[in-house]
């Protein structure tokens, strides 16, 4: 299939705009990614830059890519990271807008690569327990209920991709910081900085330039990992408690 | 209060305080289209209305302090956070396709300004009455007691002519952006305040879907059925009724 792209470059120091290329002959079991490794091929065989953008894992679990396609993050597949979407989802002839995350907090590395370091210093500023480690515990040890467990387990599937932040119109990271702060906070292990860790996280975030929840729900709709919107709701009353409690 | 600064300092204390004035003000405004509805009864209930609240001091002056203030903090709030919001998103996407957020959820603000613009012209028509001549000493006999005529005033602001008209169209496009702002608004204000549970999610915004609805027709029914004649018709009807009602009492005693 013949593809138009109109890609979004920006170097450290321009503005940024958008230019068009085509992408010819693609494969319909190719990955998005591959097809755009096909045209920076292209692009580099001819003298040009090649696109830049983010990806390590190719396997949707690192978090490193990500980027819109036609204004949704991680294009039109949902609950899937761009890396994983495959061109048979895409049609002959289709013409796609690629863009990177905006926020001012991400600010652009170059092109479709976005600084996430921000979410480094959030997962810094609280996401650990303080116990003894040591060798491995035997899992039964410590009970933990079974709905506790699930919530705490799918909290923790984030893959910190930022998606979140991107689709989010006030490019809030509530998402992200909502299930980093739930994932150890429904935990026994995390109750020890269970409200220090919800300020700490919360007021970094803040610090960072992120946004503030208008509860759209745009962040959970584009999450490749489908985290819920009720980690939110749930660090709300944890970080009001947390207040309450002068942490 | 350190406690509080520091949790207002941060966007979730902020959106508390909208969440909750939010509340405040939407439980009022439940109360007051219910009390409208009583316009529907003819005078002597509608007036009588009006009186009793007028009569309680502790009760209007009650209500009046909370909306007064819970109005400026969420106006407040409302405009730090959208600053707040604006500055974290800098630069518009080239293209950007909703996926989840709705109209309601997106016009907030401008849904907000609209209705606080609606508000004072709202206090300045019905509460302080000077922008429509004519309503400003308008008195009822309601057994014996010479009361303010809200019944009449209502008939008055809502008559078939280019003015009752105008507020007809203005109430009604008013209660449109109300209804906007609670569908998203009073789900929202769960979410802010952390009421949530797997069990009851799906059931926050239908609850505030038919809250939402409710108002919308429960208000606009005033103005909608005052210009039609009907407020009128229905508030006859019902006195002779129920002065019938009386008489035939009076008899059966007699
Ligand atoms: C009839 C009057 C009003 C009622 C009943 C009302 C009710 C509410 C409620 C319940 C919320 C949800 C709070 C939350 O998301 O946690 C809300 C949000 C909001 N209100 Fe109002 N409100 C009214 C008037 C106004 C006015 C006059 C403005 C000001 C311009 C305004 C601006 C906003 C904004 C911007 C939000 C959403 C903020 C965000 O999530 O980012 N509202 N309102
Ligand atoms: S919450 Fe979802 S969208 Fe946000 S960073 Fe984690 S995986 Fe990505
Ligand atoms: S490259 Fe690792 S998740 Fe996409």
């Amino acid at each position: 299939m013949n593809l138009t792209l109109k890609v979004w470059r920006q170097s450290t120091d321009s503005d940024g705009r958008f230019e068009t290329y085509t992408a010819e002959n693609v494969s319909a079991e190719a990955s998005f990614l591959e097809m755009l490794d096909v045209v920076n091929d292209k692009l580099e065989g001819q003298g040009e830059e090649p696109i830049v953008f983010d990806h390590d894992c190719r396997e949707g679990i690192c978090g490193s890519c990500g980027f819109l396609v036609d204004g949704v993050a991680h294009g039109p597949e949902t609950g899937t990271t761009i890396c994983q979407t495959h061109m048979r989802k895409f049609n002959d002839g289709d013409s796609l807008t690629i863009e990177p995350w905006r926020a001012s907090a991400f600010p652009v590395i170059k092109d479709l690569m976005v600084d996430r370091t921000a979410f480094d210093r959030i997962i810094e500023s609280g996401g650990y327990v303080s116990v003894r480690t040591g060798a491995a515990p035997d899992a039964h040890t410590m009970p933990v209920n079974k709905h506790d467990a699930d919530d705490a387990f799918n909290a923790a599937t984030c893959i910190g991709c930022g998606a979140c932040v991107a689709a989010c119109p006030n490019a809030a990271a509530m998402l992200f910081t909502s299930a980093k702060v739930s994932h150890l906070g429904m935990l026994p292990q995390g109750q020890v900085e269970r409200y220090e860790r919800v300020s700490n996280m919360v007021d970094t975030m803040e610090e960072a330039g992120f946004g503030a929840c208008s509860n759209h729900g745009e962040c959970e709709a584009v999450c490749p990992k489908g985290v819920s919107l009720n980690y939110i709701a749930r660090m709300n009353r944890d970080l009001a408690v947390a207040k309450l409690k002068g942490v | 209060m350190s406690w509080f600064k520091n949790l207002y300092a941060s966007s979730i204390g902020k959106k508390l305080v909208m969440a909750i004035t939010g509340l405040i003000i939407f439980g009022f405004a439940v109360g007051h289209m219910s009390g409208n509805l009583l316009i529907f009864l003819g005078p002597d209930v509608f007036n009588g209305y009006a009186a009793a609240l007028q009569g309680n001091p502790p009760l209007l002056w009650g209500t009046r302090l909370v909306l007064l203030a819970s109005f400026p903090l969420h106006i407040f709030s409302a405009i730090q956070l959208k600053r707040l919001n604006a500055a974290a998103r800098p630069s518009d996407y080239g293209e950007w396709k909703p996926q989840a957020s709705t109209r309601s959820s997106r016009t907030m603000i401008w849904g907000g300004m609209v209705l606080l613009g609606f508000i004072v012209y709202h206090l300045l028509h019905f509460t302080l009455r000077v922008t429509q001549p004519g309503l400003e000493d308008l008195t009822y006999n309601l057994d014996g007691a010479m009361v303010h005529d809200a019944h009449r005033m209502v008939l008055m602001g809502f008559a078939p002519t280019a003015m009752g008209i105008f507020h007809v169209v203005l109430y009604v496009s008013a209660m449109v952006a109300l209804c906007l702002h609670i569908y998203h608004g009073v789900w929202s204000a769960m979410q802010s305040l952390g009421l949530n549970h797997p069990k009851y999610n799906v059931l926050r915004k239908q609850v505030a879907a038919a809250f939402a609805f409710v108002l919308l027709i429960g208000f606009s029914a005033g103005p909608l059925l005052t210009i039609a004649g009907v407020t009128k018709a229905a508030g006859e009807a019902f006195t002779k009724q129920s002065t019938q009602q009386v008489d035939s009492d009076a008899t059966v005693r007699r």
